[in-house]
């Protein structure tokens, strides 16, 4: 701030002196009197106010009129301010000063030079500071004849001062960091200032820099000329490459940060991110820039290392070309592709990207929404896998196994998928391939058990009737002739072997189609050779053919399909006695085998042996032994589907045979612990049982569902004049027959269909009509609890199957006789 | 005297039974090759047995036993199916047959069981 500190006083103490005073003080004094920028108040000798330029009006409000010769311009000044400076004064000077215009105007009066800061107060009570410049006016003998006080509104610089001191800390504190390099250079560029951090940074000392060098001379060059270049583009000015090029932004009020490699002393180098900011004056003047600087290595390089990864995953994942693995978005779009995608879909990268995924699926995938619901799902649970039919870009499908991941943010925010697919085309081919030929080969085997099966039903029925009239014949009345009956003979055994080929090819038909079924069970070894003894000994007989059978001391049970192994026994027993010698034998032996606790079962025969070579054809279907010579019959298949039938019960057949000595066959079963079920049981008496002639015919009901076991007992009781049989095929028929008829013994199967013989055995005993009739249970069940289970519900007796004759009947008669002794009893 | 009906599209069977039937003793032997008819020959002349084939081109013994469900238990009549196919013994007792014999057959055992169903049937009756 410049005044005119001497004024040279006017000639006397009048008004017009003091003007004309006023007026020579020159035209600065002209131009602040009428400056609206300036309050100019001017008083007389004592403070009152004399003048009150407009420039005083606008910062006080008052209008001169309303101060000119009432107020001094302490009355407009902060009263505290005015004790407390007349308090200061009275110090300073060693005088007492009377707080008033006194305090104001004292100094200028002993004509010292005054210029203080103040605090007015406006008219509307409002204040401001001001900064005031007070000079005493004089006449020519120098007395003073009034003060000029000239002031100014100090608020901005004010505000500016406490802004910059509230600044000034944080300032100070980057300034004054080694983290932050801080250069500020004039408005050249040239450095004048240069903190620690910069020291430390680039290895220069500040001395070193200050006033010799601007920014750009520590920046590398060719990106100082690279910046100059770029921004002259983009700003449409030509930007000299050197200072300017750092600046050029700053001095244009653009905020400016950048990355920039800095050159240390020793010529290394290092990147840096700089912000620059201009520096200005109150105009707005450019008067510097301060550059501040960071050095970015580590995070340029923890960039690099990151770039470096990612590139390197990237081109990873880019040339896998086995399977395609792709981005999508979270609604599906395509946000990658690698070589892969584009070998197995066909689509070029710039092609798919953005595109729904949706495209690689058929329209009816497409249309069912299964695209979407695939995304889903992978969302749901993280990951879904998919196998299906997939379109490539030429239309042509191919067979995919998909695998959706879903991919979240550190939040959980779904931000996409990755999706890896597998062309599974070719191997699928070759699996559709080898499932057709092994379907194709399982459909053929089954057409030919088919045929067979249904080729054998249409054989027996012209077998029915050759067979049928043969029998018809042979027991005809009157009796044939002798040479009729040999023809006959002829036709009923060609017939009945027919149907035994028969049997035997539906059998191997029905084991290869695995259709036939096998109930393994323990079976009493002895009742099954008994049973095959008394069914084979007629052949054996009729061939002159001695049969041997062993002795058992302890009962072997085996595991084994009852039914299966007898056909097996017959088997080997009608084979032995067929390719025997005239007057030959047949050796049956059992003997326990250390190996794996199993029995063998062996049938040696005395005849012609066989040769290794025939041995090794024994058991492939269709190698008949002895059809050259064609002087037995035989079908060729039965050891073939005697083999496979104990291979079904777990067993094992073998053949061992001398030329010219015999042959021994032989089969070996597990064993299972024997059972606890009485005595050994005697072959079968099968003579007519003796009755009492003139005995009352009693009824006997079977209730049974097999007709087999139906047709057993239908000529056992065909041998007892005494009895009369009925049967029922189920439970139900079983006790409503039982009601009407009322039998003198029931026999019951346990199995059977609808209710069981145990269901159907409590409703006759819950009913008065049937209740006193004996029940005897016959079971092909031989499990000890099942029996003891029979027992307990009531049954009379419980027999197991097969049927022992003697056991049967004795059971029969004892039946009958306590129904007898009832009766008597109740009729008594 | 017990009336029986043999059913079979085959002329041969049918005589091979009735042959061997009448010569156990029977009288009252008919038979038929139409399977159609069998339920209104029964409704008319109520058998006490019939003899049914299972496999008839026209109308197997299945739907033939089918057709008699109706009017069987009104008029009682027992069936022994005759069958060359030993697999349908279960299905055709579960289809009301009361019993099953397998051809070819021995004719003692038609016979046999002949004669034990239709002791069962006339007890039943009773």
């Amino acid at each position: 701030m410049t005044l005119t500190r001497t004024v040279r006083p006017p000639p006397d103490v009048s008004d017009v002196q003091r003007n004309a005073a006023l007026l020579k003080t020159g035209a600065l004094q002209d131009a602040i009197l009428s400056s609206a920028n300036f309050s100019s108040i001017a008083t007389d000798e004592k403070g009152v106010i004399q003048l009150f330029n407009v420039g005083a009006e606008r910062m006080l409000g008052y209008q001169a009129s309303d101060v000119i010769d009432k107020i001094t311009p302490a009355d407009i000044s902060d009263p505290d301010e005015v004790i407390a400076r007349a308090a200061a004064l009275s110090l300073e000077l060693d005088t007492p000063i009377t707080p008033g215009f006194d305090a104001l105007a004292f100094k200028a009066s002993r004509g010292i030079e005054d210029i203080y800061e103040l605090t007015y107060i406006r008219k509307d009570g409002s204040r401001f500071p001001a900064i005031v410049s007070v000079t005493a006016l004089r006449d020519a003998d120098s007395r003073v004849i009034g003060y000029l006080l000239i002031g100014t509104d100090n608020t901005a610089r004010k505000e500016a001062e406490e802004a910059l001191l509230k600044a000034g800390a944080l300032q100070s504190a980057i300034f004054n960091s080694a983290n932050f390099s801080s250069i500020a250079t004039d408005e050249k560029g040239v450095i004048q200032l240069f903190n620690v951090g910069a020291e430390r940074m680039l290895g220069y000392t500040a001395a070193e820099v200050l006033d010799k060098i601007t920014p750009a001379d520590i920046s590398d060059p060719d990106e100082v000329v690279a910046r100059a270049a770029a921004l002259s583009l983009e700003l449409g000015t030509t930007i000299t490459p050197g200072f300017d090029a750092l600046a050029f932004k700053a001095s244009r009020g653009i905020e400016d940060i950048y990355e920039l490699t800095y050159i240390r002393k020793d010529g290394s180098r290092f990147p840096a991110i700089v912000s620059v900011t201009a520096l200005r004056d109150e105009a707005a003047a450019i008067i510097g820039y301060l550059l501040i600087g960071t050095d970015n290595s580590a995070r340029k390089s923890a960039e690099e290392k990151l770039r470096w990864t990612e590139e390197s995953f990237r081109l990873m994942v880019e040339s896998v070309s086995d399977y395609a693995i792709v981005m999508l978005d979270p609604e599906g779009c395509v946000a990658s592709w690698n070589t892969g995608a584009e070998r197995i879909k066909g689509f070029h990268a710039d092609e798919i990207l953005k595109r729904h995924f949706s495209r690689f699926y058929k329209k009816d995938d497409v249309a069912a929404g299964k695209p979407q619901r695939d995304l889903e799902a992978a969302a749901a649970s993280g990951r879904y896998e998919d196998e299906g039919w997939r379109v490539r870009k030429d239309g042509s499908t191919f067979w995919a196994n998909v695998v959706f991941t879903a991919i979240r943010d550190q939040a959980g925010h779904l931000r996409g998928f990755a999706k890896l697919t597998r062309d599974l085309t070719e191997r699928n081919k070759f699996e559709t391939t080898l499932t057709d030929a092994k379907r194709a080969a399982e459909k053929a085997n089954l057409a030919k058990s088919d045929f067979l099966s249904s080729m054998s039903h249409e054989l027996r029925s012209p077998l029915n009737a050759i067979l049928g009239f043969a029998q018809l014949m042979e027991s005809d009345l009157p009796a044939p002739t002798g040479a009729q009956t040999e023809s006959i003979t002829q036709i009923l055994n060609a017939g009945w072997y027919l149907l035994d080929l028969i049997n035997e090819i539906l059998d191997l038909a029905m084991i290869e189609s695995g259709k036939l079924s096998m109930s393994l069970e323990p079976v009493s070894l002895v009742e099954v050779i008994v049973e095959c003894q008394a069914m084979i000994e007629p052949l054996a007989q009729r061939r002159g053919i001695t049969l041997e059978f062993p002795r058992f001391v302890e009962p072997p049970m085996v595991t084994a399909d009852r039914t299966r192994l007898k056909q097996v026994l017959i088997n080997l027993l009608s084979n032995a006695i067929k390719y025997n010698m005239v007057g030959g034998s047949v050796t049956v032996g059992c003997t326990s085998t250390g190996l794996l606790d199993s029995v063998r079962i062996s049938v040696t025969d005395t005849g012609a042996g066989l040769p290794p070579e025939k041995i090794s054809q024994l058991f492939e279907p269709f190698n008949r032994l002895g059809q050259e010579t064609n002087a037995e019959e035989g079908t060729g298949i039965g050891l073939v589907v005697s083999k496979r039938l104990v291979e079904m019960m777990d067993g094992v057949i073998g053949v061992e045979s001398t030329v010219g000595k015999g042959t021994t066959f032989w089969v070996e079963l597990l064993s299972t612990a024997p059972m606890v079920l009485g005595p050994a049981i005697e072959p079968a008496t099968l003579a007519q049982i003796p009755v009492a002639v003139g005995a009352p015919q009693r009824t006997l009901l079977y209730v049974e569902d097999n007709p087999a076991n139906l047709k057993l007992v239908e000529r056992l009781i065909a041998r007892r004049s005494d009895l009369r049989l009925l049967s029922a095929i189920d439970g139900n028929r079983g006790v409503e027959l039982a009601r009407k008829c009322q039998p003198d013994v029931i026999l019951m199967d346990i199995n059977l269909p609808g209710i069981s013989g145990l269901e159907a055995l409590r409703i006759l005993r819950n009913d008065n009509s049937t209740a006193h009739i004996p029940v005897v249970a016959l079971s092909a069940n031989a499990i000890p609890r099942d029996i003891q289970k029979g027992i307990d519900a009531g049954f009379f007796r419980y027999l197991t199957k097969p049927i022992k004759v003697n056991e049967f009947m004795e059971t029969l008669n004892t039946a009958l006789e306590l129904e007898t002794s009832k009766r008597s009893g109740a009729a008594g | 005297m017990p009336r029986i009906l043999i059913v079979d599209d085959q002329l041969t069977n049918v005589r091979l039974l009735e042959h061997t039937l009448r010569r156990a003793g029977y009288e009252e032997v008919s038979s038929t090759l139409e399977p159609r008819n069998v339920a209104a020959l029964h409704a008319e002349h109520r058998y006490d047995l019939i003899l049914l084939d299972l496999q008839m081109p026209e109308m197997n013994g299945f739907e033939v036993m089918a057709g008699l469900q109706a009017i069987r238990a009104e008029n009682p009549v027992a069936i022994l199916v005759l069958s060359a196919d030993l697999t349908q013994v279960k299905e055709a007792l579960a289809q009301g047959a009361d019993s099953f014999l397998g051809k070819p057959f021995r004719l003692p055992d038609v016979v046999d069981r002949v004669e034990l169903m239709l002791k069962t049937a006339a007890a039943t009756r009773r």
